[in-house]
C-alpha cells in the first residue's frame, strides 16, 4: 500500500495513513519495536503500556499509523477493540521466542483476535508475528512458532488470510524491516 | 365704617364715594399680587405631583416586576409596596393643588373680574350721568321769559329725566362700592381658611399613611442593615478565596513543573499512569456526578485554517470529558437569581424564596463529548513546535489542546490520563467478559453468545478473585510498596521472583528477559492470578525475597552503624523519586550480578545441590529459594545422582547389551517391584520428580517459576508427568501439561503417559484426557 489520495483538499494538507495494529502478551517488545520505527533508536526505558499507544511512521514512501495494543489487559477490554481495528491494513503479533512457557497462552489469545475482529477488519488483512528476541540463546525459531501457533489454521478459517513469522530483535532493528516489508507488500492486495 | 350716614348728593357724600373707591384701588393691587403667588404655588404643586408620580413609574422599571429574577434580586417587592405609597401621595398632592384652584384662585379671580370691575363700570356710568343732568340744567335755567311754554315744557321734562338717570346711577355707585366694602370682610378670610384646611388634610392623610408603613420601613432598614453586614462578610471571605486560590495555583505550578521532568527524560512516550490511590479516590464517588477538573484550553480548529480556539473543557468523575463553545444571547448572559433573600429565616421574606427556587433561563450552549473509552493521551503534537500541546488519540478522531501555562497543561494530561483508567475498568465491569475467556478455551469453535449458568458463577468467581488478588497480595509483609524503590501500593509483581513492584520498576525488570523477571501485572492479568502462585507470594514476599537479595545491603546498614560507610554509598536502595535510570541501575546490579547477594563462599556447590534436595524433600519454600538465589551454578535441575553414591544403589555388572536395555525398564525395577510404589526408585529423578511424588502445588509452582526442565528423565526414561500419572495425580498432570510437558516422550519401557494412563485403567477424569491426547 502506497500514498492514497483522498478528497481533494484533504489530500494536499495531509495523505491517509495506513493503520496497522501490534499486539501480544506482556513483555514480548511491541513498544520496542514500535519505538525503532519511529525514531530508528532503541528504547530502554520501557514500562508496561497502559490502554494503548499511538505512533505515526514514515516508512519509505508509506505513512504508516501503528497502533500498540497493551499487552497486560489482552482479555479485559475486547469489546473496544472493534474500535481500534477498523479499517486496518494489517496486524502484528509480536512474541517473545525466549518464553516458551507462553506460547501456548499465545496461541489461544491470536484465535480470539482473529474470531474478534471478524467483520471489523478486511478478510485478507495479513498478520505478521514478529519473533521477537530471537538473539537470546535458546530462543524459538520462526518454523517453530509457526508450528506452535498453528498459524496453518488461519488460512483454513479463510482462504485470503495471508501469514507470515520474521525473526527480530527490537534492539538491533533485525528482522523489522523484512516483516514490515512483507506486510506492505501483502497489504497492497487489499 | 358704619356706612353712609346720608345718601343725599353733597360733598361729603363724594367724599365718602372716593374715599371707599380709593379702598377698592387698594385691594385691586394686592389681589392681583396675591394671584401670582397662587399661581405659582399651583404650579409648584403641580410639578411636585408629577415628579412624585415620575419617580414612582421610575422605580416600577427599576424593580417592580413580577415572577422577575432580576427584580426580585435586588428586593423588588418591597420597592413595589413603596411605590403604592408614593402614588398614594402623589394623588393627595394632586388633591391639594386642586383645592387651590378651586377654593382660593377661582374666588380670587371672580372677586376680580366680577365685584371690582362692577365698581369701575359703575363709575364710569355715573360720570357719564353727571355730564348729561349738568347739560341739562344748564339749558333749562338759560330760558328766557318769553320762551314757548312747549319748549320749556320740554326742557323740564329732560331736565327731570337726567336728573332720574344722575339718581340711580349714582345709587348703583354706592351700592356696588358697598358691596366690595361687605364682601371683603369676609371673602378673604374664607378662602384662605380653607386652604389652610386643605393643607391640614393633606399632610395628615399623608401622615396616617406613612404611619402605617412605619413598622414596615423599620423592617427593610434592619434588614438591609444586615445584609449589609453580611455581604462584607462573604466579600472577606471571597477574598481569602482568592487569595488562598492564587496561592494553590502557585503550588500546583511549582509541583507539576517538578513532576513533569522525570516523564521527559524517556523522550516521545506515553504519559506514565497516575497512582492507583489516586484513580481509586475518583472512583469511590461515581454516585453523583463532580468536576474533577474545568478550564479554558486552546483546540485548534479541523478547518483547513487549523487556527486555535478557546473552548471550556469540563471533565466529571464519572471519567467524561466534554466542551462547550458559549452561543448564547447576551441577556442570557446577564441572567442570574439572587441567593441572599433566601437565606434570611424572617416570615415577612418567606415568599421570596419560592421565586428564587425557579431556574433561570440560561442561554443556548454547544456541547461536545469526546469518548475516552477508545482514547489515548500524548504529551506532544507531531506537527508543532509549540510547548504547551498535548493530544487526544481516537480512532475516529484526534484532538490537538493547548494549556495556557505547563502546570496546567501537566494537571490535564494527569487527570484525562486518570479519567481513561476509569472509564476503561468500568466498561470492564459493565460488559460481561466471560464469553471471551469462555472463546479462549473454545478458540477453535465458532463464537457463542449464550452463556451458561455455570459460565456466569465462574466469571463472578473470577470478579472477586480478581478483587481479592490485590488484597492478599499486599498484606503480605512488605508488600505495601515496592521491592526496589519503596513506591506505596505496588500493583506489579514478578512471577518467579515473588516480589511485588511498581510500575517504573516494572520497565526495569521487564527488560531483565523472562529467564530472569516474569513481570506480571496484579489487576490487568487476572488469568496469572491462580490460587496456587498467591500461596506462592504468601510463603516469600518483599520482606522475606529482600532479605535474600539485599542481604549484603543489610549487612552495610550495620557497619554504617560502625563508622563504614564508603562502601554504603556506592549501593544505596533507590527511592521512589529517584531517576528512571538509577532505578534501572540498581535492579541489574541485584538481579543481573547478584551484587547483594551474600555467597557462601565456605561451600561447594556439591553441598549446595543437597541442601536444595533435602529442602525439597522438607518441602522448605523458603530455603529453597534462598538456595536458588545464592548457588552460583544452576542448582535447579539437581539429581538425585548428584547427591547419591549409585554404586550401591543399583547392582552394576558386566552384563550383555539386552540385559543393559532391560535394567531401565521401570517393570524390571526390582526395587519397585518389591515395594510396588513406583516413587521409592529416585535414580535419576530431578527436584521436579520429587515435588511430583510429594503432592505439594506451591513446591511445584515455585520450581517450575524458576525454570525446572519440566521434560527431564529419570533413570527408567520417565518425566514428571510419567510420575504423576503413576501415582494418580491428575491435578499436577494437567498442570505439567499446561506448562509445556510433552506426554509423547517414552519411558524405559517404551511407552508413553497416554499409554501408561490407559495402562492403569480407564482415564476418568476428561479435561486430563483431552489434553494427553491433544498434545499427542
Amino acid at each position: 500500500m502506497g500514498t492514497t489520495l483522498g478528497k481533494p483538499f484533504a489530500g494536499f494538507f495531509h495523505q491517509e495513513e495506513a493503520r496497522i495494529v501490534l499486539f501480544g502478551l506482556g513483555g514480548t517488545g511491541k513498544s520496542s519495536i514500535m519505538h525503532k520505527f519511529k525514531t530508528g533508536e532503541t528504547l530502554t526505558t520501557t514500562m508496561p503500556t497502559v490502554g494503548l499507544n499511538v505512533e505515526s511512521v514514515k516508512y519509505k514512501d508509506s505513512n504508516l499509523c501503528f497502533w500498540e495494543m497493551g499487552g497486560q489487559q489482552c482479555y479485559m477490554w475486547f469489546p473496544l477493540w472493534k474500535h481500534w481495528f477498523q479499517e486496518i491494513a494489517g496486524l502484528v503479533l509480536v512474541v517473545d521466542s525466549t518464553g516458551r512457557d507462553q506460547i501456548e497462552e499465545t496461541k489461544d489469545f491470536l484465535n480470539v483476535v482473529i474470531d474478534e475482529i471478524q467483520g471489523s477488519v478486511p478478510d485478507n488483512a495479513p498478520v505478521l508475528v514478529y519473533g521477537n528476541k530471537h538473539e537470546v540463546p535458546g530462543a524459538m525459531s520462526a518454523s517453530e512458532i509457526s508450528n506452535k501457533l498453528d498459524l496453518t489454521s488461519l488460512r483454513k478459517k479463510n482462504w485470503q488470510r495471508n501469514w507470515h513469522v520474521q525473526s527480530s530483535c527490537a534492539f538491533s532493528g533485525d528482522g523489522l524491516h523484512e516483516g514490515l516489508d512483507w506486510l506492505l507488500k501483502n497489504a497492497e492486495r487489499m | 365704617m358704619a356706612g353712609f350716614i346720608n345718601l343725599e348728593d353733597s360733598p361729603m357724600f363724594q367724599k365718602q364715594v372716593f374715599s371707599l373707591e380709593g379702598t377698592s384701588d387698594e385691594l385691586k393691587d394686592r389681589c392681583q399680587k396675591l394671584y401670582k403667588g397662587v399661581k405659582k404655588f399651583m404650579g409648584a404643586l403641580g410639578e411636585a405631583s408629577t415628579g412624585v408620580s415620575a419617580f414612582a413609574d421610575s422605580l416600577e422599571e427599576f424593580g417592580a416586576g413580577h415572577d422577575d429574577p432580576v427584580s426580585v434580586s435586588i428586593g423588588g417587592p418591597v420597592i413595589s409596596k413603596f411605590i403604592n405609597t408614593l402614588r398614594e401621595l402623589s394623588s393627595y398632592k394632586e388633591f391639594l393643588r386642586s383645592q387651590v384652584e378651586h377654593v382660593l384662585l377661582e374666588r380670587l379671580t371672580n372677586f376680580m373680574t366680577v365685584d371690582l370691575q362692577e365698581a369701575k363700570e359703575s363709575r364710569r356710568r355715573f360720570d357719564k350721568a353727571v355730564h348729561s343732568y349738568d347739560q341739562a340744567r344748564e339749558k333749562f335755567v338759560s330760558l328766557k321769559k318769553n320762551t314757548r311754554g312747549d319748549i320749556v315744557a320740554e326742557l323740564e321734562e329732560d331736565l327731570e329725566n337726567s336728573k332720574s338717570a344722575f339718581e340711580k346711577s349714582r345709587f348703583n355707585l354706592v351700592n356696588s362700592l358697598m358691596t366690595i366694602e361687605a364682601k371683603k370682610k369676609y371673602e378673604f378670610l374664607e378662602s384662605i381658611s380653607a386652604i389652610m384646611d386643605s393643607h391640614f388634610k393633606y399632610f395628615k392623610l399623608g401622615y396616617d399613611l406613612l404611619s402605617q408603613l412605619e413598622p414596615y420601613i423599620h423592617q427593610v432598614l434592619t434588614y438591609a442593615q444586615q445584609s449589609k453586614e453580611q455581604s462584607k462578610i462573604e466579600q472577606d471571605r471571597f477574598a481569602q478565596r482568592i487569595q488562598e486560590f492564587r496561592t494553590q495555583s502557585e503550588l500546583d505550578s511549582q509541583q507539576a513543573s517538578a513532576k513533569a521532568d522525570p516523564s521527559d527524560v524517556g523522550g516521545n512516550h506515553v504519559y506514565r499512569a497516575i497512582p492507583r490511590k489516586n484513580v481509586e479516590a475518583n472512583s469511590v464517588s461515581t454516585a453523583d456526578k463532580e468536576v474533577t477538573k474545568q478550564g479554558y484550553l486552546l483546540k485548534r480548529s479541523a478547518s483547513l485554517r487549523a487556527d486555535w480556539k478557546r473552548r471550556f473543557f469540563v471533565l466529571d468523575n464519572h471519567g467524561s470529558l466534554y466542551y462547550y463553545r458559549n452561543t448564547g444571547n447576551k441577556s442570557a448572559k446577564s441572567q442570574h437569581y439572587y441567593s441572599g433573600l433566601g437565606e434570611h429565616s424572617s416570615g415577612v421574606f418567606g415568599r421570596f424564596r419560592t421565586r428564587h427556587n425557579r431556574s433561570a433561563s440560561q442561554g443556548s450552549l454547544d456541547c461536545n463529548m469526546i469518548d475516552l473509552r477508545t482514547s489515548l493521551i500524548k504529551l506532544d503534537a507531531e506537527d508543532t513546535d509549540l510547548r504547551l500541546c498535548f493530544r487526544i488519540i481516537s480512532p475516529q478522531k484526534t484532538y490537538t489542546l493547548q494549556a495556557e501555562n505547563g502546570a496546567d497543561r501537566m494537571d490535564w494530561v494527569n487527570k484525562i490520563t486518570a479519567a481513561i483508567t476509569i472509564r476503561l475498568n468500568s466498561h470492564f465491569l459493565q460488559q460481561s467478559p466471560a464469553r471471551y475467556l469462555d472463546k479462549k478455551n473454545t478458540s477453535s469453535g465458532p463464537a457463542t453468545e449464550n452463556l451458561t449458568l455455570n459460565q456466569k458463577e465462574d466469571y463472578n468467581q473470577r470478579l472477586n478473585v480478581g478483587d481479592d488478588v490485590l488484597t492478599i497480595l499486599r498484606e503480605i509483609p512488605g508488600n505495601n510498596t515496592c521491592a526496589e524503590c519503596n513506591a506505596p501500593d505496588p500493583d506489579w509483581a514478578s512471577l518467579n521472583l515473588g516480589v511485588l513492584m511498581c510500575i517504573e520498576c516494572s520497565g526495569v525488570h521487564r527488560n531483565l528477559g523472562v529467564h530472569i523477571s516474569k513481570v506480571r501485572s496484579l489487576t490487568l492479568d487476572v488469568k496469572v492470578w491462580e490460587p496456587t502462585i498467591l500461596d506462592l507470594f504468601r510463603n516469600l514476599g518483599n520482606g522475606y525475597c529482600n532479605s535474600v537479595w539485599e542481604e549484603l545491603l543489610h549487612h552495610l546498614d550495620d557497619d554504617s552503624e560502625k563508622g563504614s560507610t564508603d562502601t554504603l554509598a556506592s549501593v544505596s536502595k533507590p527511592s521512589s523519586e529517584d531517576w528512571f535510570t538509577l532505578k534501572e541501575k540498581y535492579i541489574n546490579g541485584k538481579y543481573l550480578e547478584k551484587a547483594l547477594v551474600v555467597k557462601d563462599e565456605r561451600e561447594a556447590n556439591s553441598t549446595a545441590s543437597s541442601r536444595i534436595w533435602e529442602a525439597v524433600q522438607s518441602r522448605n519454600i523458603r530455603d529453597i529459594y534462598r538456595l536458588i538465589v545464592k548457588a552460583d551454578a544452576n542448582i535447579i535441575n539437581t539429581k538425585f545422582d548428584d547427591i547419591t553414591d549409585l554404586d550401591v544403589y543399583h547392582h552394576h555388572h558386566v552384563d550383555a547389551p539386552d540385559e543393559v536395555k532391560k535394567r531401565h525398564d521401570p517393570n524390571a525395577c526390582q526395587r519397585i517391584k518389591n515395594s510396588n510404589e513406583a516413587r521409592n526408585c529416585l535414580q535419576g529423578c530431578s527436584l521436579l520428580h520429587v515435588a511430583c511424588q510429594s503432592g505439594d502445588p506451591i513446591l511445584l509452582e515455585l520450581l517450575l517459576q524458576f525454570g525446572a526442565d519440566i521434560n527431564m528423565r529419570d533413570y527408567h526414561g520417565r518425566t514428571p508427568l510419567h510420575h504423576c500419572i503413576a501415582s494418580g495425580n491428575n491435578a499436577f498432570a494437567k498442570v505439567l501439561l499446561r506448562r509445556g510437558a510433552r506426554p509423547s516422550i517414552e519411558d524405559g519401557g517404551g511407552l508413553s503417559v497416554l499409554e501408561r494412563a490407559m495402562e492403569m485403567g480407564a482415564i476418568t477424569d476428561e479435561e486430563l484426557f483431552l489434553l494427553l491426547a491433544e498434545c499427542q
